[in-house]
């Protein structure tokens, strides 16, 4: 990879396969995130988020295929690579024996760029006690404090794995507006895996889909809200079943009236519906929730099918 | 100044965003050199992407809305809304479209329609000369 | 699963079984250890005795250890219940007889198995005395351990209950010497007579050990702990923890290990002593029942004291260094954690990482070296004990027999010494074998091995040399997966000069069996397993 990649694509992953025994966790993956955006990774539980995040904290060694943090990979310099980013976990697997301030005072010795004032305005804005342990913290406070470490060094590369699982609307705010601050800065980037696709559409710049460890969708966000719709048909009579429509990812609705979202080939959808004596009755941008569940619910089919 | 983002739409956000700035300064709520948020500031409030609230000003900034004054910030620009009148008929023309719709839904047909917007705009008028 | 304690007992079958096998394995493999055949009849010469008692009652302790530590999770040791136990629709005193049963059981039946096995397949051989020969072992050490286990268990489910015991053990021992007043009626009473007292004591720590669980569970069950625990922490003020930076990350590294870790030390190296010395007391008024209580004059006596003041100084040692490297206990089952996420994603490499856990190890085991220490100061407040192990040291000086079971113990005592002040200087492999040859010459001046001493400096120097090679070859740095080839090769040296030396040395007089070789040998590779164990394991577990 030339130097000029590097600094452009801080996160570069080609061909990773990961099995564990029989089952498939990645199969193929190949991702680039750019600097200074907001990378999001939707996938459903069990999808391989996660793995693939080990991959990158070099948590994980890759069967096949290349990983690249910053250029480097991650197994072998796990101290240059390490010192870059901030990792929020999934189970927020903090040791429940410390204090707040030995966190901070422990993390802050392997991160020779940590901001003490930065820290301690974060530890005041989530309103921790320095004294209080953190097996007396509420599931809440603990993100927050798993968040204020990863961020006070002032990370090139945030990586969070489900950040807003189980929490408030408050700590989610939080989060949210840490993620915004990060990217804000110069060079600064962010890939969070997440489940809350409302959050995803709001912050993220570029979404990739993982389902069954296969990447099936990795675009630009505006990319992927262009390329889909939402078109309401009303047929003649009552139908019990949903049409054969090239193009229709997901069906709902009930009698005459069907929804799709559909990918794409508007036109050829429309042309078909009029073969069918139905009329269009509402077209409309969907969401990234109904785009993801469609897609997905497109491949739970296809994979019954198979 | 306070803007609303909404995620049903199917409207892009970043357009949400220039829709509604247009809106307020034509509407005279951001007067000319008023000074708009700083990127980091909006994208922390309605808690969205810091590069989408940067493409909304970067439109607006073609568009001649706005100005960028170097170092100190963002600001409407002093030459009033340079809004073409086609632009601003079209904003009128998908009002207008919402209305005619919701009159027919509601059974007024166009005679009384324009009778009602007529008594309307004399109330307006009655209530600026009381100003 | 038909009712609620079959389905509490099959968890923790589910959860124990391999374990057990484990620690069966063990035990099975140090009985065949000791039992190779020998020409040898009388015990004093025979150096396999002392490493086999040794391992033997090494594998009890891991195992005890390892049935007590069962419910521990990724960050925390613990010995409680965990609270997904109290929510089931099941009385508490169930929860409680469920968990001491089934491991008094399996403990029960692993030592019976162990004892009977050994009876079957030994009796008729005539290697030992009927002291270890004889039948009523086959069901006085499964009873011992049973109770034993079962009052430990019990004080160890109740929450903060070993502390309690420390507090009380230490209490006890510090301020009236009561400990002479606990052993007094175990030195003197007559055996015959003292076969249902010993029962009836064994029943009564058992019995103890039941209420504290059930009453201490009951307290968790519903809350009330929490409250006593502000309450004490208000009493004795607890501070409010560290405030000042470290100056490193190896620091901060070690400050997290010793935090984690540090406390368990004391505990542990008390409980693998107070068991081991119970163990051997308990054998040892089967002696006495005899009638020979004061006279302590056949050379068997003399051993046992020997066996028993050795275990008591290197059973802690060793139970300390486990502790300091292995808590907490890894899931192995779960392949896509693995290791602690939080440990894992430090910014250093896996070579800091490991050696900031092996000075844990060096650590807990300079602790054990005080607290052993202290205990022994206590115990020689024993006059008999002390008049003993005075007579039997000035008979071995005179005999000066060459083959004595304390070597194997100043041996394994040095190997850790060894790897203790090396890691805590952190030295490359060369200061490492430099201390190595330190040691060995120490060991070579106690008598009564004398004139072999020199010999012991030649595999020093030889290993000396090669790792100055090695050094000069560019590699510097020990611990990492890259060593492993160097360390190897080093250790197969060490054991090969070490076999010639023996040979050379006139070994067949010393009527070595291979048994004794073997330990020996096995012994001497000590260091070079412990450097190489733990970052092989972090870097499996870091990079899978």
């Amino acid at each position: 990879m030339s130097s000029s990649d590097k600094s452009e694509h801080p996160v570069q992953v080609e061909g990773l396969t990961r099995r564990f025994g029989k089952t498939v966790a990645l199969d193929n993956v190949d991702l680039a995130v750019r600097r200074g955006l907001v990378f999001g990774l939707v996938g459903e539980n069990g999808a391989g988020k996660t793995t693939l995040i080990k991959h990158l904290l070099g948590l994980l060694k890759p069967q096949t295929g290349k990983v690249r943090v910053f250029g480097l990979d991650p197994i072998e310099k796990p101290e240059e690579v390490l010192g870059e980013i901030g990792y929020l976990s999934e189970n927020r697997d903090l040791p429940t024996w410390m204090r707040v301030r030995e966190l901070m005072l422990y993390t802050q010795a392997f991160y020779p760029k940590w901001d003490e004032a930065f820290a301690e305005d974060l530890r005041e804005t989530f309103e921790l006690d320095p004294s209080a342990r953190i097996r007396s913290l509420s599931r809440g406070q603990r993100a927050k404090a798993g968040l204020l470490v990863a961020l006070a060094h002032r990370p090139a590369l945030l990586l969070l794995d489900e950040p807003s699982s189980g929490l408030d609307p408050v700590v989610r705010r939080d989060i949210l507006t840490a993620i915004i601050r990060t990217v804000a800065e110069e060079g600064r980037t962010v890939l969070f895996s997440s489940h809350l696709l409302d959050e995803v559409e709001r912050v993220a710049d570029h979404v990739a889909m993982i389902h069954k460890g296969k990447i099936t969708l990795s675009a630009p966000l505006d990319e992927i809200k262009e390329r889909h719709c939402r078109i309401t048909l009303r047929f003649s009579e009552s139908r019990t079943a949903p049409p054969e429509l090239a193009g229709a990812l997901w069906w709902e609705g009930r009698g005459q009236e069907w929804t799709a979202v559909c990918d794409g080939r508007l036109d050829a959808l429309k042309q078909q519906a009029a073969e069918m004596s139905a009329e269009v009755v509402e077209e409309g941008v969907p969401t990234l929730e109904e785009i993801f569940v469609g897609r997905v619910k497109t491949g739970r089919a296809a994979s019954r099918e198979v | 100044m306070r803007l609303h983002i909404s995620l049903d739409d199917g409207v892009p956000i970043y357009l949400q965003i220039v829709n509604q700035i247009k809106y307020l300064v034509a509407s005279g709520r951001l007067g000319p050199g008023d000074e708009l948020p700083p990127i980091r500031v909006l994208a922390e409030q309605l808690l969205i992407n810091p590069n989408t609230v940067a493409r909304a000003y970067r439109e607006l900034e073609t568009a001649g809305i706005l100005t960028k004054r170097r170092g100190a910030g963002t600001y409407v620009s002093d030459k009033g809304s340079p809004l073409t009148r086609r632009e601003r008929a079209r904003i009128l023309e998908g009002r207008a479209d919402a209305l005619l719709v919701e009159a027919q839904q509601l059974n007024f047909d166009l005679e009384e329609l324009t009778q009602l917007i007529r008594k309307r705009a004399q109330q307006f008028t009655k209530e600026d000369r009381k100003r | 699963m038909r009712s609620p304690v079959q389905a509490l007992l099959w968890e923790q079958w589910r959860r124990l079984r391999w374990p057990m096998v484990f620690a069966l394995v063990l035990m099975m493999s140090a009985f065949m250890l000791h039992n190779t055949p020998s020409k040898r009849l009388a015990l004093i010469d025979d150096p396999d005795l002392v490493m086999s008692c040794f391992m033997m009652i090494l594998c009890i302790g891991v195992f005890v250890a390892f049935l007590l530590c069962s419910h521990s999770e990724a960050n925390d040791l613990r010995l409680t219940l965990p609270s997904r136990f109290y929510t089931l629709p099941v009385k508490t005193h169930v929860l409680v007889n469920c968990e001491l049963l089934f491991r008094v059981v399996a403990v029960g039946l692993l030592s019976f198995t162990m004892v009977g096995t050994r009876y079957l397949l030994f009796h008729d051989l005539l290697f030992y005395d009927e002291f270890f020969m004889d039948a009523s072992l086959v069901w006085k050490v499964p009873l011992f351990l049973m109770c034993l286990l079962a009052f430990l268990q019990g004080v160890c489910l109740c929450p903060k209950g070993p502390w309690l015991l420390a507090a009380v053990v230490s209490v006890a021992l510090l301020l009236t010497r009561t400990w002479r007043i606990i052993a007094g009626p175990l030195f003197d009473v007559n055996w015959e007579a003292t076969n249902l007292f010993a029962i009836g004591i064994l029943a009564l720590f058992a019995g103890a050990g039941y209420v504290i669980a059930l009453g201490g569970v009951r307290l968790d069950r519903c809350g009330a702990w929490m409250g006593i625990r502000k309450r004490l922490g208000q009493i004795l003020r607890v501070g409010t923890g560290r405030q000042k930076r470290f100056s490193s990350p190896a620091h901060a590294q070690l400050w997290f290990e010793w935090r984690r870790k540090a406390k368990y030390v004391p505990m542990v190296a008390i409980a693998s002593a107070t068991l081991w010395f119970l163990v051997y007391r308990y054998l040892l008024f089967h002696e006495l029942s005899a009638g020979r209580i004061a006279a302590w004059e056949s050379a068997r006596e003399e051993m046992l004291i020997l066996i028993v003041g050795g275990g008591l100084f290197v059973c802690p040692l060793v139970a300390a260094f486990v502790v300091g490297m292995l808590i907490p206990a890894q899931d192995h089952r779960d392949h896509t954690s693995g290791f602690s996420c939080f440990i894992m994603t430090r910014p250093m490499r896996t070579k800091e990482l490991a050696t900031a856990r092996l000075k844990m190890g060096a650590l807990s085991l300079g602790l054990t070296y005080v607290f052993v220490s202290l205990i022994l100061m206590v115990l020689l407040g024993l006059p008999a004990f002390l008049q003993a192990l005075k007579f039997s040291w000035d008979e071995l000086v005179q005999a000066g027999t060459p083959e004595q079971p304390f070597l194997p113990i100043v041996m394994v005592l040095g190997s850790f010494a060894l790897a203790w002040t090396l890691l805590w200087l952190s030295l490359p492999l060369l200061g490492a074998l430099l201390l190595y040859g330190v040691i060995v010459w120490v060991v070579s001046m106690l008598p009564p091995i004398g004139g072999a001493s020199v010999l012991w400096w030649v595999p020093a120097i030889l290993l000396v040399g090669v790792a100055a090679l090695v050094r000069m070859a560019g590699r510097r740095t020990l611990l990492t997966v890259r060593d492993l080839p160097v360390v190897a090769v080093l250790g197969l040296i060490s054991a090969c000069v070490m076999l010639v030396l023996l040979w050379a040395s006139d070994w067949p007089s010393h009527e070595l069996g291979p048994a004794g070789v073997a330990s020996r040998v096995a012994v001497s590779l000590i260091p070079a397993v412990a450097f190489i164990w733990e970052p092989l394991k972090l870097h499996w577990f870091r990079h899978r």
